[in-house]
């Protein structure tokens, strides 16, 4: 599942949405870790309840009084890897249309309602899921639960708004990826990774030629295939009464007619990747060369991918990481460097960035990680290195879970993915179960040179970098 | 990949991005009206139903700041927060990235995560901070530079054993600093190649402030970045990194007195003489419009910054200037979005900002990300909008949402208290008093419509606009042109002017077809 405060993957783009975060507790009995190092074991003790509608809604409810506030995540089961193919992108087109009106809220009074009580929101999609949220004051928790179901039910759209949202939808693009030195390459990579596969061989944000084809007439068929309360949790966590929450939950979800026919996801097998696979993208907004690699890995909260979590870490989480330690700071041959896993529900992926500095050369940098991955996967980490991890998961996980929509987004994905809220709560040991020879392991089984895909930036010109700039795909 | 595959879209979470000292959360038992919703006699479609009444609201004021100061003059503020077993802790100098020589504060925060202490080596530093489970991280703003970190609360002491060393006994070891200053160079180069908003930031004040005031330099290019030397660092940290000019902020899991205890074992023998003074020269307000543009060729979307002064922090009217703002760009609900992104499609990202900065007049600006091609529309629709506001009217309902949001959207930020500490660090940045917070969102949510018409006409009436896009000038140079003469500077040249473009008020700003 990934750690709710794990350093983000990617080096390049621009940041997202900082997302800030109860009941935890540090157990001061001691716990014999495997690196034998005495430690008071932390567990995290949520309050949660689940219940399910008969329309087959499912609901998550983790009640906290700290603070006089609440957040409703609506997450459903759709997200980039259930777009079909001339469809890129569609998902998230989609997701903005959820914010242009519904069969009560006029267009653009979603935005001024929650925000005119004091509130904020937003929805975000990935390959995996769509979400939509609203943080407010305890007192509107009817107000966003009345929102989201009205949604839900049934949308108001034009094609006056559709016209609009394609091209905001096109602006972001252009942030996102065309005017974003590196994005391109990332996404490249991803495709290469994927390739054959077509879930995630495809970016969520799609491509412009996909987009422009994009028609007012699938956004009803789409909200009518995936938009229905058995394809959805609704999460709630904050300051609220569970009896009053669920009393609300009834009545603005309970009426909506379930979807009996929400199309089966069948990706199909992963293709075996038998040879490595190299790329070069001239980037002309990127001023460094820069080394991009992905192998292919199980996916999230397998019990290797715990421990390919594990060695993201121990290569590039913090300044005494392995390769930030010797590339960045004692060799200064690299500028930034990034480790780690996707967290992907489906094949996930393990990725390496490294920025090579104007000191440097690419086979040089490449040559120092070869060396670091090479002896990864011979020597187990240190002792010294497993307690770092170790607390290091812990602190994570208590950052990681503050604020209230950060409870209700983690919560609600494993409910989603894993088909248990609470099953969170069993996280950390997941990881602490992962041993030194784990890591050594799962480096050599996985991170393999005939598994490799290896994409090169190269500074450059317009032109070229326009055409890897994922308008193909 | 998970930053462009995960794609955040209104666009406007972010509660970071709402600034420090820019929102605030309500008074006790406050009832305020909320704006009428449109009805379907409004928008034409059958009888709609109406959004439900809200349950009962709780009160969030803002948590007592427990305050004492070491006999060396370090004031201490904690924020007790028993939620979690968890503390965060900053360690703020009041010196901002512009006091001193150009690169001068930044280079010294960073040297003292990087450049070790007089017994432990940076490597040896930062591996046992990272032992306990946290991050040193080094932030360097307008005003303050910070040191922070978070730990378990087990971990209180040994942090501020290693954050007391970390700043009161910095080595600034040569190597260190070489290293540093060549990734730094290579950092800013990228920014100069790759961010637009970078490159329209380091413009934006560079002519909003005289060059001698601090504000003038926002961030560094590589030939600041080669003066730098241990001296500099060196006087600098003697100048600024005094006791009487920092403050350590704790909050979380932790008593005052554990605080007190544990900072006076740390931080008790540091010594420094007074807090420094440093001169604001006023600043610049543009009395015409100036149009810059920071060329980025190939760029496939422009970054506009229409920009002028704000009003100092300190301004008795300051409440109604941030509602003011807040109408116009403030969020989603403000004007430009609903009018520039949802009507006029021309941007994903568009808002209005004011730069809180403790000293002076602060820049204000409207932004908006748009297609190269759509440049000169979308400066059109910022400039339009700001006319607009000025003359009024604002409706009531713009003022209440505003005024609302701006007070509660506080309660969530004191969800986290990381949170909490910025706050306490905005507070004492901007010499604010203890209780400050709770007053500010009474008062903004008091302000009228007619005071925040008033601030409108202060904010966004004046004649001056200062005009900063960065993007491709073989394509925007022309529209560019209608709004006047075009300075075009290459970010990649440290911003070195390399050509202009007369004014043609007749040139097309739609060179979408």
């Amino acid at each position: 599942m990934g750690l709710p405060m794990k350093p983000a993957r990617a080096l390049f783009a621009a940041a997202l949405v900082a997302i800030p975060a109860l009941a935890f507790a540090q157990q001061h009995k001691p716990v014999q870790h495997q690196a034998g190092v005495q430690a008071p074991k932390l567990e995290i003790h949520l309050t949660v309840q689940r219940a399910k509608l008969d329309n087959g809604l499912r609901v998550v409810l983790a009640p906290d009084h700290t603070s006089p506030t609440v957040a409703v995540d609506v997450v459903y089961d759709v997200g980039g890897r259930n777009e079909e193919r001339g469809h890129a992108g569609f998902a998230h087109l989609f997701e903005h249309m959820m914010f242009q009106g519904s069969q009560n809220v006029a267009r653009g009074e979603h935005f001024k309602l929650v925000t005119s009580h004091g509130g904020t929101l937003n929805g975000s999609t990935s390959e995996d899921r769509t979400n939509y949220f609203e943080m407010l004051p305890r007192s509107e928790l009817p107000l966003a639960l009345w929102l989201e179901g009205d949604r839900m039910r049934a949308l108001d759209i034009s094609q006056f708004n559709f016209e609009n949202q394609r091209k905001v939808v096109e602006e972001e693009y252009r942030m996102r990826v065309s005017n974003a030195p590196y994005v391109p390459a990332e996404l490249r990579l991803d495709s290469m990774v994927n390739q054959g596969y077509w879930p995630y061989e495809h970016p969520a944000i799609g491509n412009m030629a996909d987009l422009d084809a994009a028609q007012l007439q699938w956004v009803r068929e789409f909200h009518d295939k995936f938009y229905a309360p058995n394809n959805a949790v609704v999460s709630i966590s904050g300051d609220f009464e569970p009896e009053e929450a669920m009393a609300l939950v009834r009545k603005y979800f309970g009426p909506i007619k379930p979807q009996p026919n929400v199309p089966p996801y069948n990706p199909g097998p992963f293709p075996v990747q038998k040879a490595p696979r190299e790329a070069i993208v001239v980037d002309d907004h990127a001023e460094f060369p820069a080394i991009m690699m992905g192998w292919p890995i199980p996916p999230d909260r397998t019990k290797d991918h715990y421990a390919l979590e594990m060695l993201g870490m121990l290569l590039s989480d913090g300044d005494s990481s392995r390769l930030v330690s010797t590339l960045v700071r004692e060799r200064a041959i690299a500028t930034d460097v990034d480790a780690s896993t996707g967290d992907r529900r489906g094949p996930d992926t393990f990725y390496v960035t490294l920025k090579v500095a104007s000191s440097s050369t690419v086979p040089q940098v490449q040559h120092a990680f070869d060396a670091i991955l090479q002896r990864i996967q011979h020597t187990p980490p240190t002792d010294e290195e497993m307690k770092k991890l170790r607390n290091r998961i812990e602190s994570h996980f208590l950052f990681g879970l503050q604020s209230n929509f950060a409870r209700a987004q983690k919560l609600a994905e494993f409910e989603l993915y894993w088909g248990d809220a609470n099953l969170l709560m069993g996280e950390l040991d997941k990881y602490r179960a992962v041993t030194k020879q784990d890591i050594t392991r799962v480096a050599a089984q996985y991170l393999k040179p005939e598994t490799r895909s290896r994409v090169e930036v190269k500074p450059g010109a317009g032109a070229a970098a326009a055409a890897a700039a994922g308008k193909g795909h | 990949m998970k930053m462009a595959s995960v794609l955040g879209c209104a666009g406007v979470v972010a509660l970071a991005a709402c600034g420090g000292g820019t929102q605030a959360s309500a008074p006790p038992h406050l009832e305020i009206p909320v704006p009428p919703v449109h009805t379907s006699s409004q928008t034409g479609h059958g009888q709609r139903e109406a959004p439900p009444a809200s349950l009962a609201s709780k009160p969030s004021p803002f948590p007592a700041v427990a305050r004492a100061k070491l006999d060396d003059g370090l004031r201490i503020a904690v924020v007790q927060a028993t939620a979690l077993p968890i503390v965060q802790i900053r360690l703020l100098t009041f010196a901002g990235m512009g006091y001193g020589a150009p690169g001068a504060a930044a280079f010294t925060a960073d040297m003292l995560k990087e450049g070790g202490t007089r017994t432990m080596t940076s490597a040896q530093v930062l591996s046992r901070i990272e032992e306990l489970g946290a991050t040193l991280s080094v932030d360097t703003d307008f005003d303050s530079s910070v040191l922070q970190l978070g730990v378990t609360k087990d971990h209180l002491d040994e942090a501020l054993d290693l954050l007391a060393k970390v700043v009161s006994e910095p080595r600034f070891d040569g190597a260190e600093l070489r290293k540093l200053k060549a990734r730094r160079t290579d950092e800013t180069r990228e920014a100069a190649r790759g961010s637009g908003q970078w490159s329209a930031m380091r413009l934006m004040f560079r002519e909003l402030y005289p060059e001698a005031n601090p504000y003038s330099h926002y961030d560094v290019v590589p030939s600041e970045i080669a003066k730098i030397t241990d001296r500099t660092l060196r006087d600098f940290h003697k100048r600024f990194y005094v006791p009487s000019n920092c403050e350590l902020v704790v909050t979380g899991d932790v008593s005052e007195s554990q605080v007190q205890a544990a900072a006076q074992k740390s931080f008790g023998a540091w010594k420094g003489g007074a807090a420094p003074t440093v001169q604001f020269p006023a600043a610049i307000a543009p009395a015409k419009t100036r149009i810059l543009l920071a060329s980025r060729p190939h760029s496939e979307q422009s970054d506009i910054f229409v920009a002028t002064l704000a009003p100092p922090r300190s301004a008795p009217d300051y409440p109604a200037l941030r509602v003011a703002n807040q109408v116009l760009g403030g969020g989603v609900a403000g004007r430009l979005f609903l009018d520039v992104r949802e009507q006029r499609s021309l941007a994903y990202n568009t808002r209005s900002q004011m730069l809180e900065l403790a000293h002076g007049d602060e820049p204000l600006f409207a932004y908006a990300g748009t297609a190269t091609k759509k440049t000169g529309l979308a400066i059109q629709g910022l400039l339009e909008n700001m006319q607009k506001i000025a003359q009024g009217p604002i409706e009531s309902s713009e003022v209440m949402t505003a005024g609302r949001y701006l007070s509660d959207i506080f309660a969530i930020r004191l969800e986290s208290i990381g949170s909490i500490a910025d706050l306490v660090a905005v507070q004492d940045t901007f010499g604010l008093p203890d209780g400050y917070w709770d007053r500010y969102r009474t008062a903004v949510r008091e302000v009228s419509m007619a005071d925040a018409q008033a601030a409108a006409k202060k904010l966004f009436g004046g004649a001056g606009r200062l005009i900063v896009v960065a993007g491709d000038p073989n394509v925007i140079g022309k529209p560019l042109s209608h709004f006047g003469e075009v300075v075009v500077v290459d970010p990649e040249k440290e911003f070195a002017t390399v050509s202009t473009i007369p004014a043609d008020p007749n040139a097309p700003l739609d060179v979408t077809k």
